[in-house]
């Protein structure tokens, strides 16, 4: 399987920020290391990759996938309800 | 009534003004995170149209709980935080989301500077009890000083020029200390004739030693300049401030040039409508840096706005320097150019004529003539420490008095047995041996009942200030005495019977302070109950103090406040003169605590002249010195 990329858009070390990171981490963990990269982007210190990728607010967190990339503006703290809107059935992975 | 049936009571165009008219941002978000709508207070906070926002890949909005707190991203670089909040809702018969989105960058900001403020206000409280405590310090050492300056004055030594310079850096320090505590209290502007060529001297002088020497700092300043009125430290403060900002604009040095001159609008002609009319000081400060843009210029007095990294400026140094010209009467003017450098300068308005009132520099008052001996007058002076006994008496010997000296009791004893007659018996409290101080007086006394006795401790403060004092007829002059004092105690002993000036409470919990003011009313001619705390003055007074003229009062004593201690005097003693001392500035005290009428307030540290200055105003009678 392809190896999928999640990238969490963040700016600097605000508070909504941290939180968005902890709670990714906490993602990971329950995700498993089946095949997913995290990658984090600090907006204020690339802003080329943000307005590449259209960010307007953050923390954003993309789950770049082939078929259509799917995004959330947040700080991730409903863990299921990330899930379930990046599309990953935790039931079809196991 | 639910939210349904609201709903269904509202007209529908009702609720489209409220969209419109909403003060947060309202946004549509579809299921695949693509914004639908945006009203106009969402094109403001994004920063974009609504055509823009629209289609735009937003992402869409979890929120848990009540709200998100995000970061919006305007186009061109600006952060925006924000709260989103969200609703399920459809949109063209599509599954969407319905977010408001508050901007609450004002809010942060403020708390930011709530924060800031109170820490603010906490380091002032520190600094100013740390001033407060140092004043006690200071007393102490400066009062030492003057005393071992008038031992040797005689002498007209070396050490007579160490000790002008140990006090000079003590008297800054006093100064350091008063700055401290201007700086702590949240204080008016306190305005004052200042002359500008003298404090714009030491600034330039200041900022040449402290900044990086690729810095030239040079000042061009005539001395014939008009007086103005503007509180000093926020003078120093605002010529500070835009002396940091002209640094920090020349990372790879440059020129610092401070100038001044005196200009009178109603002959030069004001050039532009905003100068005010009338004689005017201007204070340039010039930097030969990056300068700034048009755009910068036209915010930098915006408080809080800076161009300088969060950790390096806090954006209140030119908006001070505004506050401060425009509270002074004058105003300011900015010239920039990039890569040339930048110009400020303020103009303050002349001081009105008539009222040129310099500070009153109290002249130094020459050393009193100390009372001599009188012919064949005998002391017997006793002291177990070589050195300090050869001091004594030294200095004894120097005021007149023909000396016996004695190492112990036992020795004192057999001279006070012998041929010789002594008028008094100067001795230290702790000897060696089983006889000290007190019970060689008692024996002394027992042999010749009209012997006076002078006794000396550098303990005073334990054996006789707090437990009790000496019997009434034991004199006390406390260590480390000056000359002058040991001069006027020894002559009053010895004219005796003639009524001194009285007695006087001193309350001190400051030990070495205690013993230096006791030091000082001796010297005053003045007899002194110490105390070190409200307790035990209280206590004191109630017993009764015979002979009480007058009290000295320190602000802050331990158990409770000096100002209590006051009330609960007179109440005792009506209308006993009352010297309040304290660490603090004046109108502080007045502000914090109640001080009585007629009740002096003095402000530490205070030498011997200030003192009885204050007793005197206070309504002791002092006499004139014997």
């Amino acid at each position: 399987m392809a190896v999928r990329l999640l990238r969490l858009y963040v700016a600097g070390n605000s508070a909504s920020s941290r939180r968005a990171q902890q709670n990714l981490e906490r993602l990971r963990v329950s995700l498993g290391s089946r095949g997913w990269d995290v990658e984090i982007v600090d907006v204020l210190e690339s802003p080329e990759l943000a307005e590449s990728a259209r960010i307007i607010a953050t923390p954003t967190l993309s789950y770049e996938d082939a078929a259509r990339t799917r995004r959330i503006v947040g700080d991730l703290s409903d863990t299921a309800r990330v899930l379930e809107f990046l599309g990953i059935d935790e039931k079809d992975e196991v | 009534m639910t939210d349904n049936e609201i709903g269904s009571m509202v007209e529908q165009p009702d609720f489209q003004f409220l969209i419109e008219k909403n003060a947060d941002g309202i946004i549509v978000v579809d299921e695949a995170g693509l914004v639908l709508f945006a009203n106009p207070a969402a094109e403001r906070l994004f920063g974009q149209p609504s055509r823009a926002l629209i289609g735009s890949p937003i992402g869409v909005p979890i929120v848990v709980d009540e709200m998100s707190e995000i970061a919006i991203h305007q186009p061109g670089g600006g952060l925006v935080d924000a709260e989103i909040r969200t609703v399920e809702t459809s949109w063209d018969g599509q599954r969407a989301r319905l977010a408001s989105v508050r901007d609450v960058s004002e809010r942060r900001a403020m708390e930011d500077r709530t924060r800031h403020a109170a820490k603010m206000e906490a380091i002032g409280r520190l600094t100013a009890g740390i001033a407060h405590d140092f004043n006690n310090l200071l007393a102490v050492v400066l009062g030492s000083l003057e005393s071992a300056k008038r031992r040797i004055e005689w002498e007209g030594s070396e050490l007579a020029s160490l000790l002008d310079n140990a006090t000079r850096g003590a008297q800054q320090a006093v100064l350091l200390t008063s700055k401290l505590l201007a700086f702590a209290r949240r204080k008016p502007l306190e305005f004052r004739q200042v002359d500008l060529s003298d404090l714009l001297a030491s600034m330039s002088d200041l900022l040449q030693r402290t900044f990086d020497e690729r810095i030239a700092v040079r000042a061009e300043i005539p001395s014939e300049l008009w007086a103005v009125e503007v509180d000093p430290t926020e003078l120093e403060a605002a010529i500070l401030n835009l002396a940091v900002n002209a640094r920090d604009a020349m990372p790879d040095g440059g020129e610092l040039v401070i100038t001044t001159e005196n200009i009178d609008f109603a002959r030069d002609d004001a050039e532009d409508g905003g100068g005010k009319a009338g004689p005017h000081v201007r204070i340039s400060v010039a930097d030969t840096g990056e300068g700034m843009t048009a755009d910068v210029l036209n915010r930098v007095l915006e408080p809080f706005f800076t161009t300088k990294g969060a950790a390096r400026g806090t954006g209140l140094g030119l908006s001070q320097v505004y506050g401060f010209a425009k509270q002074s009467g004058g105003y300011l003017r900015l010239r920039s150019e990039v890569n040339v450098g930048t110009t400020v300068d303020i103009y303050l308005p002349k001081a009105a004529t008539g009222s040129d009132q310099k500070p009153q520099v109290e002249p130094s008052v020459e050393l009193k003539t100390i009372p001599r001996a009188r012919s064949g007058e005998t002391v017997l002076a006793v002291e177990d420490d070589e050195d300090v006994r050869a001091i004594t008496v030294g200095n004894l010997r120097e005021l007149g008095y023909t000396v016996v000296e004695a190492a112990d009791a036992d020795a004192a004893l057999r001279l006070l047995q012998g041929a010789t007659t002594f008028d008094l018996l100067f001795t230290d409290l702790g000897l060696p041996g089983r006889i000290n101080g007190k019970m060689l007086a008692g024996r002394a006394r027992a042999l010749h009942p009209e012997l006076k006795i002078l006794i000396t401790t550098a303990y005073a403060g334990d054996v006789l200030i707090r437990e009790g004092r000496l019997d009434p007829e034991i004199e006390l002059l406390s260590k480390p005495f000056s000359f002058a004092a040991l001069g006027n105690r020894v002559r009053g002993l010895l004219d005796g019977g003639r009524p001194g000036p009285g007695r006087v409470l001193l309350v001190e919990d400051e030990f070495l302070l205690n013993l230096l003011v006791t030091d000082m009313l001796a010297e005053a001619g003045f007899s002194v109950d110490a105390a070190a705390s409200f307790g035990e003055a209280a206590k004191k007074a109630r017993s009764g103090i015979d002979d009480l003229v007058g009290a000295i009062v320190d602000l802050g004593l331990p158990d409770r406040p000096g100002d209590e201690l006051v009330t609960e005097l007179r109440a005792l003693y009506p209308n006993l003169p009352v010297v309040l001392a304290t660490g603090y500035a004046d109108d502080d005290v007045r502000k914090r605590f109640s001080v009585a009428k007629g009740v002096q307030l003095l402000t530490k540290p205070f030498d011997l002249d200030r003192l009885t200055a204050a007793l005197g105003r206070a309504g002791v009678r002092i006499s004139p010195p014997m």
